[in-house]
């Protein structure tokens, strides 16, 4: 319990990330946590417990797929995210929900990159829970932040 | 804005978890505990579990027409125990998943594995039963009468029917689950 309760901006972050909506963003905060706890034997401590929860969390999200909506679209409906934004001014909100709406245009393997990085995830520790190679994350990265600054200048 | 701007101001974004109407951590984890809660892995497996036991099930019931159609029972009966096989095989695959442990790619993997077995498994099965649903009409109507002939006919035609669209929306799903494993490996030959 201790875990989750320190770790609720993390799950919080990643579900925010994968939801098109308040229903899908409360399906998958109940099944991270259901695959939280069904995991917890299997936590050896070989690697740092945000590692484990950063892959608990992003493989429940990935693999859950909704039989009435599989076609992941450019959706804006992670616009309720950009109004946790606590500093208010009326643009930044803007661009924030601008931001939010290119990132959720981004493939599931796409998304699980970009977030860690905006976590400040080290390159080793992105690449250990995505399953691709440093170099292959790095250039990843660099594509996705390339397509996204050519959406934004759109 | 730029995603690095979104970056530098990542951590002071807050995402409480009680807006927006998700329930409290406390309140679900103690219906996780519980075992109130079932994941999309319990739910995969319970099918898989249940059609196992549907399999076994058939088993039993051709038991008794075996003195009356031996080569119609003969033939049920090696029916049920090859698909029942497969799903209790699929059964035991989705128990073993644990996200805890596998990279995001190795998880998208494995659970576009575990769809496309089933929906062959569907194809197989559907290819397999057919004839011999016909051959069970032919028999049964020729021991019970005609009527138990358009009585199975028409359940065939019903299962194939639903069958046939629950297929087609696991082929949507698994294409798009293809599509981005596929994504990953050009990188990686890149």
């Amino acid at each position: 319990m201790k875990v989750v309760n320190d770790s609720r901006q993390l799950i919080c972050k990643v579900c925010y990330m994968y939801a098109t909506d308040r229903d899908h963003f409360q399906d998958l905060y109940q099944e991270v946590l259901a695959n939280i706890w069904v995991g917890l034997d299997s936590f050896r401590g070989e690697a740092a417990i945000s590692t484990w929860l950063y892959r608990t969390a992003i493989n429940t999200c990935v693999t859950f797929f909704r039989r009435h909506n599989t076609h992941a679209t450019a959706m804006t409906s992670l616009d309720f995210a950009a109004d946790l934004e606590a500093d208010d001014s009326s643009l930044r909100a803007e661009q924030l929900r601008e931001m939010y709406s290119l990132i959720s245009g981004l493939d599931k393997l796409d998304k699980a990159i970009i977030l860690m990085w905006l976590d400040e995830r080290s390159y080793d520790e992105i690449a250990e829970v995505t399953g691709f190679t440093r170099n292959n994350v790095a250039t990843r990265l660099h594509r996705i932040k390339s397509r996204l600054a050519r959406q934004s200048n759109r | 804005m730029n995603i690095d701007d979104l970056k530098s101001n990542w951590n002071s974004i807050s995402f409480p978890p009680g807006y927006g109407g998700v329930p409290e951590t406390a309140e679900l984890m103690s219906r996780v505990r519980a075992g109130r809660v079932s994941t999309l892995r319990d739910r995969l497996a319970s099918i898989s579990f249940a059609l196992t036991m549907l399999c076994l099930m058939g088993v039993l019931i051709m038991i008794p027409y075996f003195a009356a159609t031996p080569t119609l029972a003969i033939l049920a009966i090696c029916f049920f125990i090859f698909i029942g096989s497969l799903h209790l095989r699929n059964y035991l695959r989705v128990r073993r998943l644990n996200f805890s442990i596998m990279s995001v790619r190795e998880a998208l993997a494995a659970v576009c594995a575990i769809e496309t077995s089933r929906v062959r498994l569907k194809a197989i099965a559907m290819t397999l039963a057919f004839p011999l649903l016909l051959y069970m009409c032919f028999t049964f109507s020729s021991l019970y009468g005609h009527l138990m002939f358009y009585g199975c006919l028409a359940g065939g035609v019903i299962g194939a029917t639903i069958g046939f669209f629950i297929n087609r929306k696991s082929m949507t799903i698994i294409r798009e689950m293809r599509r981005q494993l596929s994504d990953s490996e050009a990188t990686d030959k890149n």
